[in-house]
């Protein structure tokens, strides 16, 4: 293969200048001539009905409209998979903070003042907050005669006496929690009527194109008359994927005339956005007398709150996932996604994928400590490697690097040597290896669509709807296209900010953009290059495209750099001719739907898998956990940014170790206590460990130069690396998130007793 | 916010504006301003007192240390004295917040809030220190212990302010000392804060101050471990013993609390974390 | 309401620069500079002087400016992240940030500089535990800090050979 220019080097990022310097636009940050204010009217009860009398708040001074249901002039509705949310509660409300008005005023201090004078009168409902009280016949419904809106099953092998061939077992129930994306942005946006009347709506999405259907079927406009800008994003991290402010300003907009923006608080936005799924898990787990995994049993119950969002697909993964990246012949597993009068839940990195590790992998270790086996040895025993076999019956064929993950991060830590401890501050290591399927899956179709066009200034635009979120997709993507195109980085122009100009690129979710829109640019850039070198053949009269190649913007003839045509030249060529050298081109992920009834099939494709190890202190009294070290072993595939891969591991082992440790929605009857950053935890600079990064290639052919999708899987090991490392320190078995003081010490307690 | 807002260059201006009704002080701003904003406070008129400089320094005088109610924590971590001679005060103004928390909160303000979690007031209150009060009628003095009524509540009358506190100057024979657990290692509210304060004579504890915080709705000093502390060596303290003589007066204390359980338990390490420096302070 | 009646006139020292301008003293620093001043590099996160993404400088100390008043700045010394650079030449810490990949989704970043600016000038060769002190009051979602911490210690480089020249 031929040495790569571009990719696999630390580009720097092409959109950090504008971070630096306080320029780069995030949606608050517009202020447009003639703006009025938008403020939202949120249920205050879980589950209620409701009537709403906005009378006097219309007559307040300074306020221009309050919308409610009644104004929605579409479908009054959306949602991710099932249209469930409704654009403003119509009759019923299913969880604090629905929106149920739109009060549009000319400041901002008026809107809220008036929002105070809608009057909604709730008629209380019975409510259910527990998913599994939910599941019951007798539960009160959200939607609908059930409150299970998907259920997924796993069989592999067989479960009779699968069990009792074992040596040993290990059987528990663990409570993953609900937590925020606590992305630092929180949700802004302003719209407002083009000339020609275009709506259009500046928003930080991660799904730009999504948006626009949910748009234009809530409010029944074509497509084509609404127009997503996307500004900076703030941090995502799935909780930008459902709509929050979009229909709502489009909607003021199109019927004031006028600019409307609107922000929400901190508090607002832990009302307004999906949270990550808590789940419950029992796990049952048994291995023969050598180590050998013989036989997992899970049943896995996800608590939707108030909508479905991406519930099913998150269970789906979550079951998928189900038996870590471990090799087991005999597999049961039932998950399940429930609704209840929560807070709704969606899309948080991780996805399924992350909430399982709580169980397989404590239970793994478990196990190697009931047969005198090192955590090491029992993960390299079992773990995948390249023709391996999922529990969904996928071979794996390539790019399976786990085993030089586990390796790397033991050495890295020195796992096996003992760290001093002091009598109340006992010290542990932990390691915790996972994997994770990139992509949509089971079958549907997870298509990226990407255009590349020379242009007269002689560089590249490409065009894709891939939204930058912060995790630097406008740089690796480039880099991708320049390494297609054979030219430099600065040749290429990245459009991917206007829906009006570029074709649809899928959700910016899933660790997917690199794979999938990687590939779709990179096949639409390799065809560009081919079209300008045919087209340089004929204008420098040449017998072949062979020993052509671009240096510096200029197509030249390798033995006779002499002869040649600058990039510029090349498109008044082009031009000249009537030809357009613009390519577009749609990469389709392979991924074949699962049997209903077994979960047979190959539901994702590809996997990336990490391995990560840490070592904590934790304080006997207080129960206060210190994570000291972190060793991050990861597989990209092939690494096609690494100071931007550092970078998401780092981010990402900060995300997981928060999760763990410190993050607390406080929820209480479905209300969010902890709604701000002040007793919503997350860590700060002092909080974190030494993170020491191992990037472990293994390209992966289907992908764009071999790169692998890693937004996700550089979170997941972190908690279950920590729930071991604190299990080795004191001996306790963290069975429920968060692992806070108060929970270790409670576990401290029972052990003594 | 459309409050008006008073900006007196002096403490006398100052008392005077807020004799009127209705107003409100503002010191450093960084509890007031969140209170204002979501409109749990609604003042007719606010008296900043950011340009009131006589109320802003650190006295040390022969006997007495007196700290200006506007002066910052920062300005606490800057000195060099605070540090080498008050670790307890200077430990708790480095762990407050963070910096641009400790550039803009001030003692009085710390003070003069209540909050239950307020870390200055335990470590004055092992100084035994004074509140000085400036109003119409001149100056007055109370101890912090009586100033303090409850949370979010203290002595000032209406037309007060707080000048300043004030405590004697430590001596030489005297060692103290702060530890805080809070839920991160920076910007954290605490959970539990312990000040201690020592007198030894001849490796010898004389006289003992142990104060808490955030334990109920009022900080205060925990006279059993006192007693249990005094007479005994520095040298061979028994800490494990210490801590539960505390463990046991906090759980007498609070015993009615949801949050007793795991405070009982806590404040046994915050407690030795904060004797374990006094201990080591005592070995230099 | 009478917005009218409440203004009074402001002046202070703004990013090297003497102004005088109309403002409600109540309105909180972040409003006067964004909505007033056209500011927009300075960002709220939670207005609670939790997150530091308001950050600013004042008489060269850091401070939320979600949890200042505009009558507390009269007089002062302020600067905000559009102050920092020169024309188009970037502060050295700013390229600093760039070159160590310390920016992801940026929300943050415009408080972390100033938080390292103000460290650096007083401490110009910062030890770690002083640039991860400088920095707590600054949340990141994204980044874990690590390459936020690289980035100081490489301004610190920088304005060392800056200054040498
Ligand atoms: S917005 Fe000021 S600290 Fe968060
Ligand atoms: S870069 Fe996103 S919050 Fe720091």
């Amino acid at each position: 293969m031929e040495q790569l220019k571009v990719v696999g080097k630390s580009e720097l990022r092409v959109d950090a200048k504008d971070k630096v310097s306080g320029k780069a636009i995030y949606p608050a940050d517009i202020y447009m001539e003639n703006m009025v204010y938008g403020y939202t009217v949120r249920s205050t009860m879980p589950h209620a009905e409701i009537a709403v009398d906005k009378k006097a708040a219309e007559a307040y001074p300074g306020v221009l409209a309050v919308f409610t249901a009644e104004d929605v002039t579409g479908l009054n509705h959306h949602g991710v998979v099932f249209k469930d949310h409704e654009v403003f509660c119509s009759k019923k409300v299913r969880r604090i903070g629905e929106p149920i008005a739109f009060v549009v005023a000319e400041t901002m201090t008026a809107a809220k003042a008036a929002a105070k004078l809608v009057n909604v009168e709730y008629k209380e409902l019975p409510a259910v907050f527990d998913p599994i009280e939910a599941m019951k016949e007798d539960a009160p419904k959200i939607h609908g005669d059930s409150n299970i809106l998907y259920h997924y099953k796993l069989r592999k092998g067989s479960m009779d006496e699968a069990f009792s061939k074992c040596a040993v077992v290990v059987e528990s129930t663990y409570e993953t929690s609900m937590v925020d994306h606590a992305f630092l942005q929180p949700e802004a946006g302003v719209a407002y009527v083009e000339e020609d009347g275009t709506i259009t709506l500046v928003v930080a999405t991660q799904y730009p194109h999504y948006d626009r259907e949910e748009v234009a079927e809530a409010l029944g406009l074509p497509h084509d008359r609404i127009k997503i800008l996307t500004a900076a994003v703030g941090g995502a991290f799935g909780g930008r994927e459902d709509v929050t402010v979009q229909i709502h300003l489009t909607l003021a907009a199109m019927k004031l005339n006028r600019p409307i923006k609107t922000i929400y608080t901190r508090e607002e936005s832990f009302e307004a956005h999906s949270k990550r799924h808590p789940m419950k898990m029992k796990y049952k787990t048994g291995a023969l007398a050598d180590g050998t995994l013989y036989a997992m049993e899970a049943e896995i119950v996800g608590d939707s709150g108030a909508h479905a969002s991406w519930a099913l697909n998150v269970l789906r993964k979550a079951g998928v996932h189900a038996t870590g990246p471990y090799t087991i012949p005999n597999v049961k597993v039932d998950s399940y996604a429930v609704y209840t009068n929560n807070p709704f839940t969606g899309a948080m990195r991780g996805f399924g994928a992350g909430q399982v590790p709580m169980a397989y992998e404590q239970q793994i270790d478990e196990i190697a400590k009931r047969l005198n086996m090192s955590p090491i040895e029992i993960r390299l025993k079992n773990c995948f490697k390249v023709g391996s076999e999922t529990a969904t019956g996928q071979v794996l064929e390539e790019s399976v690097p786990l085993t030089e993950t586990i390796l790397k991060a033991a050495e890295a830590m020195n796992f096996e040597a003992k760290d001093q401890s002091s009598s109340r501050k006992k010290k542990g290591k932990g390691i915790a290896s996972i994997f994770y399927g990139t992509g949509y899956g089971n079958g549907f179709p997870d298509v990226s669509n990407a255009r590349a066009e020379l242009k007269a200034d002689g560089r590249i635009y490409v065009y894709a709807g891939a939204t930058e979120v912060g995790q630097g997709a406008k740089t690796a993507l480039s880099q991708i296209a320049a390494e297609a195109v054979g030219v430099q980085l600065d040749a290429i122009v990245f459009i991917n900010e206007d829906t009006s100009k570029t074709p649809d690129s899928g959700t910016a979710a899933a660790s997917r953009q690199t794979y999938n829109t990687g590939n779709g640019i990179k096949i639409a850039c390799e065809q560009l290059r081919l079209e300008m070198l045919e087209l340089a053949k004929e204008v420098l009269k040449l017998n072949t495209t062979v020993g052509l190649r671009i240096n510096n913007g200029i197509v030249e003839v390798k033995s006779l750099p002499g002869r040649n045509i600058s990039l510029e030249a090349l498109y008044a060529e082009a031009a000249k001719r009537g030809k357009n050298l613009k390519i577009d081109r749609t990469f389709v992920a392979h991924s074949v739907r699962m049997d209903d009834e077994t979960g047979q099939g190959a539901p994702y494709w590809p996997y990336t898998f990490a391995a990560f190890g840490v070592e904590v202190e934790v304080d006997t009294d207080t129960g206060k956990v210190d994570v000291l070290n972190a060793v991050c072993a990861q597989d990209v595939g092939k690494a096609v940014n690494p100071m931007l891969i550092e970078g998401q591991i780092e981010g990402g082992f900060a995300m997981g170790m928060s999760w763990t440790l410190y993050e607390d929605l406080g929820l209480q009857q479905g209300k969010i206590k902890n709604n701000n950053f002040s007793n919503y935890i997350i860590p700060t600079s002092l909080d974190m460990p030494e993170i020491k990064n191992i990037i472990v290639e293994a390209p992966e052919s289907t992908a764009p130069f071999g790169a692998k999708g890693i937004g996700e899987p550089v979170m997941i090991p972190a908690m279950p690396a920590i729930l071991n490392a604190i299990n080795d320190a004191v001996g306790i078995r963290i069975t429920k998130l968060p692992a806070s003081p108060q929970e270790i010490v409670r576990l401290l307690k029972e052990k003594q007793a | 916010m459309n409050i008006k807002v008073y900006t007196p260059d002096v403490l006398d201006e100052a008392v005077n504006f807020l004799q009127q009704d209705g107003g409100h002080i503002i010191a450093g701003g960084t509890d007031l301003i969140i209170e204002l904003r979501k409109e749990k406070l609604k003042p007719e008129f606010l008296v900043d007192l950011t340009f009131v400089n006589e109320l802003r320094g650190i006295l040390v005088s022969d006997e007495t240390i007196e700290i200006g109610a506007m002066t910052t924590f920062e300005d606490l971590i800057n000195s060099e004295y605070i540090k080498a001679e008050l670790p307890s005060l200077w430990e708790c103004a480095i762990n407050m917040g963070a910096c641009q928390i400790q550039n803009r909160a001030t003692i009085g303000g710390n003070i003069c809030n209540a909050a239950a979690a307020a870390d200055s007031i335990p470590v004055f209150m092992a100084l035994e220190a004074e509140c000085i009060i400036a109003g119409a009628d001149g100056i007055r003095k109370m101890s912090i212990d009586s100033f303090i009524l409850g949370t979010g509540k203290n002595s000032l009358q209406k037309g007060e302010l707080l000048k300043a506190v004030a405590f004697k100057r430590p001596q030489k024979s005297e060692i103290n000392s702060f530890a805080k657990l809070g839920k991160r290692n920076a910007l954290a509210i605490s959970t539990i804060a312990c000040a201690v304060r020592v007198k030894v004579d001849n490796r010898i504890i004389t006289e003992a101050f142990v104060s808490t915080g955030s334990l109920g709705s009022k900080a205060g000093r925990e006279l059993g471990v006192e007693v249990y502390l005094m007479g005994k060596s520095i040298t061979d303290l028994n800490i494990d013993e210490a801590a539960e003589v505390l463990s046991a007066e906090v759980e007498e204390r609070l015993k009615s609390r949801a949050s007793i359980a795991y405070k009982k338990h806590a404040v046994k390490g915050v407690f030795k974390e904060a004797i374990e420096k006094c201990i080591k302070r005592a070995n230099q | 309401m009478h917005v009218e009646a409440l203004k009074e006139k402001i002046s202070f020292k703004l990013n090297g620069k003497e102004i005088e301008v109309e403002a409600d003293p109540s309105m909180r620093l972040i409003d006067f500079l964004r909505e007033v001043l056209g500011l927009t590099g300075t960002k709220e996160g939670c207005g609670e002087g939790e997150c530091g993404a308001c950050t600013v400088i004042i008489d060269g100390s850091t401070a939320n400016s979600c949890l200042v008043l505009t009558s507390q700045i009269k007089g002062k010394e302020l600067y905000t992240i559009e102050g920092l650079q020169k024309g188009e030449e970037l502060h050295p810490i700013q390229q600093a940030f760039i070159d160590a990949g310390a920016v992801q989704c940026g929300f943050c970043t415009p408080g972390m500089v100033l938080s390292a600016k103000v460290l650096l000038d007083k401490q110009p060769e910062p030890a770690e535990g002083d640039i991860k002190r400088a920095i707590s009051g600054n949340l990141c979602r994204c980044t874990g800090y690590k390459k936020i911490e690289t980035a100081i210690k490489m301004a610190s480089d920088y304005m060392k050979k800056d200054g040498a020249e």
